[in-house]
């Protein structure tokens, strides 16, 4: 009988030890945040994300009642610290925090007169700050920060042309200008972006990894194109779009003039994670060589980044599924390899805004949530390092 | 109500049985038999929050808490079924090993408010988040018997281990806060799989008692069990993996916390020996 009590006691034992594995996660590794407000008429449509002057947490920028902003800071574990809404008469925040010099810049728009703001994001105060207004640059679109110049998108509703300009350092003033002439009004179109009353158009500026081109998407001869410029920002090259309908919707360079590239046609959304992309070239958009994704929703934005797991960087591309799901696509940026994917939520609305790496190696990805099916608040979900090396692995 | 009355007729069988043994004056001879036999009853399962978590982020313009309000001890039911083996170590004192099948559930519910400023229409939804969790448990106990006759009260005690085997979630939901949800009347969820948000193992300690009646072929008790786990329930780095998911478009997230429960449970055991005349019982010499 002593062996069936041995027998036993080994049993409870081994199967005890199970109970006792150690599970040390910390609150920042993974969560999802949602920030409430009572007024269940306000919809929100998160941004851009960044880090926070101070380094202690993330700032996020937001548009609510169509085009009003709300800046958002919370600590690294999604928490709430404080949120400031801006005056009325600042509106149409575009996407792009700018840093500059370890400090957050805003770039948004007059509500009457139509013209650009730069706003400095003051965290000691919780305020914004007004750095500069350019009365001549109307309906701000698109700003990017290439590490060596700033650059604005916007569309003139009085010469019909989509403008870039090269900002000076210190954001006070525009160093060079160019533009394309778009030959048609789009005001309408612009006036629903901004506004959130129709789709969203992706407007985006980028640049070749060595710099010595400018990538523009936004409307251009009838169609809604991307735009090749030189450093001068003249005209260099276009893929156009078929009208409005198809088009570019994000990219990411790589080395030379190769690209991380997502693309849209009518209903369908195409991948190539290396597009040899021709900058002096007139061609179509459509011509360019990509794999269909007929799971994901072309109405949703894509976004495509680098993004660094176990030491290797990947080209990471977040989308939207029409089954209601975030999709985070990874890809081996020399070969543009598929090596992992991973879905998020289970039939939420949710719609990906903007994403950042996190100094712990997680992911912070904001996004607009509907929340009981109906009201739109942005939202956090922060993915651990982990999680991420699971993707990979 | 069939749980109740297979324990209400388990009762009366354990009473007459009293009675009848009186009136025999029998008493029980279990040192160093083996007693194998299946057992099956109900709990309650308590919750004791460690830590509180949440999906919705309060600001200066919310209204809404977050918190949940756990259902009381007695409101979460569940079920388990299982075996029963035991060894005899001297006439009082056996050595109990019971593994079994145990099903615990816990409810919390949640409630949110959002106003309509341009319809004067609020929002409210209150929700009750049902969860149930299965996990083979193999408790280890000392048994005492406080007399040898046939029949027999006793206390036991000891140590536990459960190993989760599954566990699944659904919310019923009505649109007025009113601290209940009709769960006949309310909409509901489907069954959400919570498996990997709940924790592979745990431990803890057990001790309870019961009356046991022995006849010469089988025996049978009631008892009753209280166990209390050490080990955290939840898995805190899949905590808003969202396996079911509910967290964003439902707001809800798992707190931390540790899990007790109480079990009330009939075993029928038979005690086991080489011999064809078990005779374990004795003329009483009082």
């Amino acid at each position: 009988m002593k062996q069936f009590i041995y027998c036993i006691l080994i049993l409870v034992a081994v199967f005890g030890s199970a109970g006792c594995k150690k599970n040390d996660a910390k609150p920042e590794d993974a969560f999802i945040k949602v920030y409430d407000d009572s007024n269940g008429n306000k919809h929100f449509h998160p941004l851009g994300i960044t880090t926070s002057e101070s380094g202690d947490g993330y700032i996020t920028v937001s548009a609510f009642d169509g085009w009003r902003i709300q800046i958002m800071k919370i600590n690294n574990a999604g928490e709430f610290q404080w949120n400031y809404e801006l005056p009325s008469n600042y509106v149409n925040a575009v996407p792009n925090i700018i840093k500059k010099n370890g400090q957050n810049y805003i770039i948004c728009m007059d509500a009457v007169g139509l013209f650009t703001y730069v706003l400095k994001i003051d965290e000691a105060t919780q305020a914004t700050v007004e750095v500069s207004s350019f009365s001549d640059v109307l309906y701000p679109t698109y700003v990017y920060n290439s590490g060596q110049h700033i650059y604005l998108q916007n569309y003139d509703r009085m010469s019909f042309e989509t403008g870039i300009h090269e900002l000076s350092g210190d954001l006070t003033s525009v160093q060079n200008s160019g533009s394309v002439n778009i030959f048609t009004d789009v005001e309408e179109q612009i006036v629903e972006h901004i506004t959130y009353t129709g789709d969203r158009i992706p407007f985006f500026i980028s640049t070749t990894q060595s710099q010595n081109y400018i990538v523009m998407n936004g409307y251009y001869n009838y169609s809604f194109s991307m735009i090749f410029l030189n450093p001068d920002l003249s005209f260099a090259g276009v893929y156009n779009g078929e009208g409005f309908n198809t088009g570019a919707t994000a990219i990411s360079p790589l080395n030379g003039n190769n690209f991380a590239l997502a693309r849209f046609s009518y209903d369908n959304l195409y991948f190539n994670p290396n597009a040899a992309l021709t900058p002096t070239t007139i061609d179509i958009a459509s011509s360019i060589p990509a794999q269909g994704q007929s799971e994901l929703d072309p109405k949703k934005p894509v976004l495509i980044k680098d993004l660094s797991i176990s030491g290797t960087t990947y080209k990471a591309y977040l989308s939207s599924t029409r089954s209601n799901q975030l999709l985070i696509s990874l890809y081996e940026p020399s070969g543009g390899t598929l090596v992992g994917k991973k879905y998020l939520g289970k039939n939420i609305p949710v719609v990906a805004s903007d994403f950042i790496q996190t100094e712990d190696g997680g992911l912070n990805i904001l996004v607009q949530a509907k929340i009981m099916g109906s009201i739109d608040r942005i939202a956090l979900m922060k993915l651990s390092k982990e999680q991420l090396e699971a993707i990979v692995e | 109500m069939k749980l109740n009355r297979l324990f209400f007729i388990a009762a009366t069988l354990l009473g007459s049985g009293t009675i009848h043994a009186q009136g025999k004056g029998y008493t029980v001879h279990r040192q160093n038999k083996v007693y194998l036999g299946i057992s099956g009853g109900m709990n309650f399962t308590g919750i004791s929050p460690t830590e509180d978590y949440r999906v919705l982020e309060s600001t200066p313009q919310s209204t809404n808490t977050s918190e949940k309000t756990y259902e009381k001890f007695g409101e979460n039911k569940g079920s388990q079924y299982g075996l029963y083996m035991s060894y005899s170590i001297t006439k009082k004192l056996s050595v109990v090993f019971q593994p079994n099948f145990q099903t615990n559930s816990f409810n919390y519910r949640t409630s949110y408010m959002w106003q309509d400023t341009v319809n004067s229409s609020d929002y409210s939804i209150e929700m009750m988040h049902q969860q149930k969790v299965s996990s083979v448990y193999l408790p280890l106990l000392a048994r005492y018997d406080f007399a040898v006759t046939q029949f027999s009260p006793y206390v036991q005690g000891g140590i536990y281990t459960s190993i989760r085997h599954h566990a699944r979630k659904n919310i019923y939901y009505d649109n007025v806060i009113d601290e209940e949800v009709d769960k006949e009347k309310a909409d509901q969820t489907g069954d959400a799989d919570l498996t990997q948000h709940i924790n592979k193992g745990n431990f803890g300690i057990t001790a309870g008692a019961g009356i046991t009646y022995f006849s010469n072929y089988f025996a049978i008790s009631l008892e009753s069990n209280f166990r209390y786990g050490f080990g955290k329930i939840v898995n805190d780095k899949n905590r808003y993996a969202d396996y079911t998911g509910y967290s964003v478009q439902y707001l809800d997230v798992l707190d931390q916390f540790k899990m007790f429960n109480m079990d009330i449970q009939l075993t029928f055991m038979f005690p086991i020996d080489n011999s064809i005349t078990l005779g374990i019982l004795k003329k009483s010499r009082y």
